[in-house]
């Protein structure tokens, strides 16, 4: 069997005919210029910048399989995950379940509260019955890398939210995309968010894996904030220890228009995370927080790019990383102010803890800058535990591990409080103590009671 | 505050106006018989190099091996520069001035057009020397014309040469070390000058001594496109001491010049060395017509434990920068340091940077990069920290700020960092801004020029890493980037 760039070719060809909006044109061409461009770039490799420290060698040897299958029901017979991985008291407005990248209807469904200029339904069935207005945001872009042209290929189905102009969605609306599965599976789901002008809402999309089988999840997230529009976009990734992630984000934001980015990791074999945001319009804001942890032999890299294109900008970058066991993290943050986006104004932060001796950590902010009335900066650092602070800790009674647990669970929090969802950031801490043993020495604690 | 603003206030202040229109002042061409290659490089080049200066035949091989090599590695592209193609074989590799035969004992024997020149560069040599207590060992072109204070240094046991010599009167210490820190097949440049190389300095300062003086060379491009290859080698052997001053100014020229250099420094156990750098090549007119193209391969090995190896470097010259001064610190306890001010203005572009590289235990290492970017041109730090699994007790900062004048210039900053050890300690910040009104509305409601507030705040901006040059340097570092930045606010 075929591998790399040639099985792609092929699994296309067979399936090309049978996608969702097969017979309109510009999906067609989006498609096939994708997988032009993904056979003509093939897989990244370590030789190119922005893979340098990823290697996605062995994922390009696998020959993942890609069977959208039909929409509707609980396809295969297969059980929802538990729900006990899903989050706890989200009060979403709607929800839509995904299973290898196919709505699972009986699953899905919208409670009472959604505002009637809130859309909420299956990307694939809009493909067929409303192309035109999906068009803007899907014929052209999505050519970041080789996985964004691949998702763009494949193009099957996913989420389609639309807010309409002015209307504020207060109840998250949530994704959930299961990724199972006993042999290579690939999928690679599309979700378009387009909040119009003077809307909020709150998206939350959570993947997650279970099952033995190796598997790609390869998503893409569109999200287009209109003028004075306000979107809170939560990530949370929390895939099997067997799943490939290497989803990617790409958010424009129009004038006055502010974008939350928040994005988690606690899962998966290799996690390549790209976040591409274009603040298109003046005095466009994106707050970008984002925490990763890599463990066992976990390898996680976060790609951030944040483009200042008009005057008034404002970004701001939080990531932290926990790295222990052999696990190794990759942090690469752009941001780039452009020739007469003056006053903007841009900051960027990385920190990292390294856990454990063979736990490693690259990281490289980068600010490339073309205009001169601006305020940029960045810092990075990695290191260990403030001795000074675990002594203070001691010194008030607590033990060695309870003092160390106390210091690292407080270098997550930090940035899952900056992320103003209390359901998940509950979530992510119960997901972090269980996960990591240096956190083992943690006293039981509630977020909700003050911590 | 106090130094600088004293400063600006005894600072002639020139209307902006013709400061804008003045021209590079080091520019002019001496007018000397040179002995030079045609153009054009292979393996006969690269060997006739090597019999021109007598060498023995293990450096006329390894040359050999340097060339081989070159030929089969591309120029890098991955640096943010834009550089038109550059053609090998339309350089001549070798240009000496003719009286290299009989080399001058003194400078009374030193050909008066070369004293002539080092006037106009405004470094009577003798005096300069004396009065800065400098032996200067003064390239121009490729061949060393003149050397001074040898007996002062050799009575300490300090070896201070020309490169060519080196090879001939201290064969062992060339074949031990050189290449040692600095691969022939490093990069792409380093091989070419590997290759080539016609002459530089080379420095030994044996065990247990402090150098007592400041040694310093002034490099020249002078010949019509003749590239320059310059090598050092500076070995400071344990306990030692040394500091090495290089500075640099080049004739005013419509072509590019290429320059590529390789510096390798290599600090025993308990030796320091500090390396101190004023570059200023000629940068190209305003439109960007001409200038050298520098591509400088600059690397200290701490070797020992204890070392030390700081870098200082002021750039405000060369039409294209790219250089990576770094520290290999392979000794428990070693430390790197590396400061540097680069100054862009019109359509110079500059990738620079530093790389340091902790393999031992204990290592420190500190960053102080500031860039200054003016009228079109772009200015990049590029920076490497790599700590590697074994290196316990790492710890790295670095400080990397950007100051931008102008609307149409660049400022990036692409700092790297691997760390594999978790009780290193890694931290980088850096900024980016421009002068505010405020600090110029301040200035200037106390009675100074625009120009002078500028200059003030420049030299604030960039005080902690003049405060690491010797004195003289110091003074000329400033007026420098006060020259180099004219016309830039207005």
């Amino acid at each position: 069997m075929p591998t790399g760039v040639e099985h792609y070719r092929q699994e296309w060809s067979a399936a090309h005919a049978s996608l969702p909006g097969a017979r309109v044109g510009w999906i067609d061409r989006a498609r096939r210029e994708a997988l032009d461009r993904f056979c003509g770039r093939g897989f990244p490799t370590p030789r190119d910048e922005d893979w340098k420290y990823t290697n996605v060698r062995p994922l390009e040897r696998r020959a993942f399989r890609f069977d959208p299958g039909p929409e509707g029901g609980a396809e295969g017979g297969a059980e929802p995950l538990p729900s006990a991985r899903r989050l706890d008291g989200l009060d979403a407005a709607a929800v839509l379940v995904f299973r290898n990248g196919v709505l699972a209807s009986s699953h899905s469904g919208t409670a009472g509260t959604v505002p009637d200029a809130v859309r909420v339904e299956s990307l694939a069935g809009m493909l067929e019955s409303d192309p035109e207005r999906v068009e803007p945001f899907l014929s052209g872009g999505g050519g970041h890398n080789a996985f964004s042209d691949l998702n763009r290929a494949f193009l099957a189905g996913g989420a389609f939210v639309s807010i309409g102009r002015g209307v504020q969605c207060d109840a998250p609306v949530e994704l959930v995309f299961e990724s199972v599965g006993e042999s290579d599976v690939a999928s690679h789901p599309l979700v378009l968010v387009l909040a119009e002008a003077d809307s909020a809402a709150t998206i939350v999309e959570h993947h997650l894996g279970a099952g033995a089988g190796t598997k790609l999840a390869n998503p893409f997230t569109r999200i287009a904030v209109g003028e004075r529009a306000a979107v809170e976009h939560h990530l949370l990734l929390e895939e099997d220890e067997s799943t490939w992630h290497t989803g990617n984000v790409e958010a424009s934001v129009a004038a006055g228009g502010r974008l939350g980015s928040n994005a988690v990791q606690l899962g998966g074999r290799l996690v390549r995370y790209g976040i591409d945001v274009s603040l298109d319009g003046a005095g466009a804001t994106v707050i970008l927080n984002g925490l990763y942890v890599a463990r066992g032999r976990q390898h996680v890299d976060f790609h951030t790019r944040v483009d200042h294109r008009e005057p008034g900008g404002t970004s701001e970058q939080v990531y932290k990383g926990l790295l222990d066991g052999h696990g190794r993290g990759v942090f690469n943050g752009r941001v780039l102010v452009h020739l007469d986006a003056q006053h903007s104004d841009a900051s960027q932060s990385n920190h990292n803890l390294l856990l454990s001796p063979d736990a490693e950590i690259d990281t490289k902010p980068q600010l490339e800058i073309f205009a001169d009335d601006v305020k940029c900066s960045h810092g990075a650092t990695v290191g260990q535990l403030d001795e000074r602070a675990v002594h203070y800790l001691r010194s008030r009674g607590l033990g060695e591990d309870t003092a160390r647990a106390l210091l690292t669970f407080g270098f997550a929090d930090d940035v899952l409080a900056r992320m103003g969802l209390p359901a998940l950031r509950r979530h992510v801490e119960r997901g972090l103590a269980g996960a990591l043993p240096a956190l083992a020495g943690l006293p039981p604690m509630d977020s909700a009671n003050g911590i | 505050m106090t130094e600088s603003l004293q400063e600006a206030r005894v600072a002639p202040s020139n209307d902006i106006e013709s400061l804008i229109g003045r021209e590079y002042e080091q520019g002019f061409i001496t007018d000397i018989e040179s002995e030079t290659l045609p153009p054009g490089i292979d393996e006969g080049v690269v060997a006739r190099v090597s019999e021109i200066k007598g060498e023995p035949d293990f450096m006329r091989e390894w040359r050999l091996e340097a060339y081989r090599r070159w030929r089969e590695m591309k120029a890098p592209d991955w640096a943010k520069l834009s550089i038109a193609p550059i053609d090998y074989q339309a350089i001549s590799y070798y240009s000496a001035p003719k009286s290299k035969e009989d080399a001058p004992k003194s400078l009374d024997e030193v050909d008066p057009k070369l004293l002539e020149t080092y006037e106009k560069l405004g470094i009577p040599l003798e005096e300069r020397a004396v009065l800065a207590g400098v032996a200067v060992d003064a390239v121009f072109d490729s061949v060393s014309v003149a050397t001074t204070f040898k007996e002062r240094l050799a009575s300490e046991g300090i070896i201070f040469c020309s490169f060519s010599e080196a090879v001939r009167n201290h064969p062992d210490l060339i074949r031990e070390y050189l290449g040692s820190v600095v691969p022939r097949s490093d990069n792409f440049f380093a091989a070419l000058n590997s290759a080539v190389f016609t002459d530089g300095s080379f420095v030994y300062v044996p065990r247990g001594v402090r150098c007592p003086m400041e040694l310093s060379t002034y490099f020249r491009i002078n010949a019509a496109n003749t590239g320059q290859f310059e090598r050092t080698l500076v070995i400071a052997d344990e306990g030692s001491y040394v500091s090495y001053l290089e500075g640099c100014t080049a004739p005013m020229r419509d072509e590019n010049q290429l320059h590529a250099a390789v510096v390798e420094l290599v600090a025993l156990e308990g030796a320091t060395i500090k390396y101190a750098t004023v570059q200023n090549w000629y940068p190209g007119d305003e439109n960007g017509v001409g200038g050298i193209y520098n591509f400088v391969t600059k690397r200290g090995d701490c070797r020992g434990a204890r070392s030390k190896i700081s870098w200082t470097q002021v750039e405000t010259g060369s039409a294209i920068t790219w250089k990576y001064p770094s520290c290999v610190l392979r000794g428990d306890d070693s430390v790197g340091e590396f400061y540097s001010v680069a100054v862009t203005h019109h359509h110079q572009q500059a990738d620079t940077g530093t790389k340091m590289i902790h393999l031992g235990r204990n290592t420190r290492s500190n960053i102080v990069s500031k860039g200054i970017s003016a009228g079109r041109s772009r200015n990049a730090y590029r920076g490497l920290v790599q700590v590697g699994r074994d290196a316990a007790s790492a710890r790295n900062y670095t400080q990397c700020d950007s100051l931008l004048m102008g609307d149409r210039c660049a400022a990036h900053t692409f700092p790297y960092m691997e760390v594999k050890n978790p009780s290193a300690r890694v931290e980088h910040e850096a900024t980016t801004s421009k002068i505010g009104e405020d600090q110029l509305f301040y200035c200037m409601s106390r009675g100074l020029s625009a120009e002078d507030a500028v200059s003030m705040i420049v030299s604030g901006f960039c005080k902690e890493v003049f405060n690491e040059l010797p004195m003289e340097f110091a003074v000329e570092a400033r007026n420098l980037l006060n020259v180099s930045l004219e016309g830039a606010i207005g």
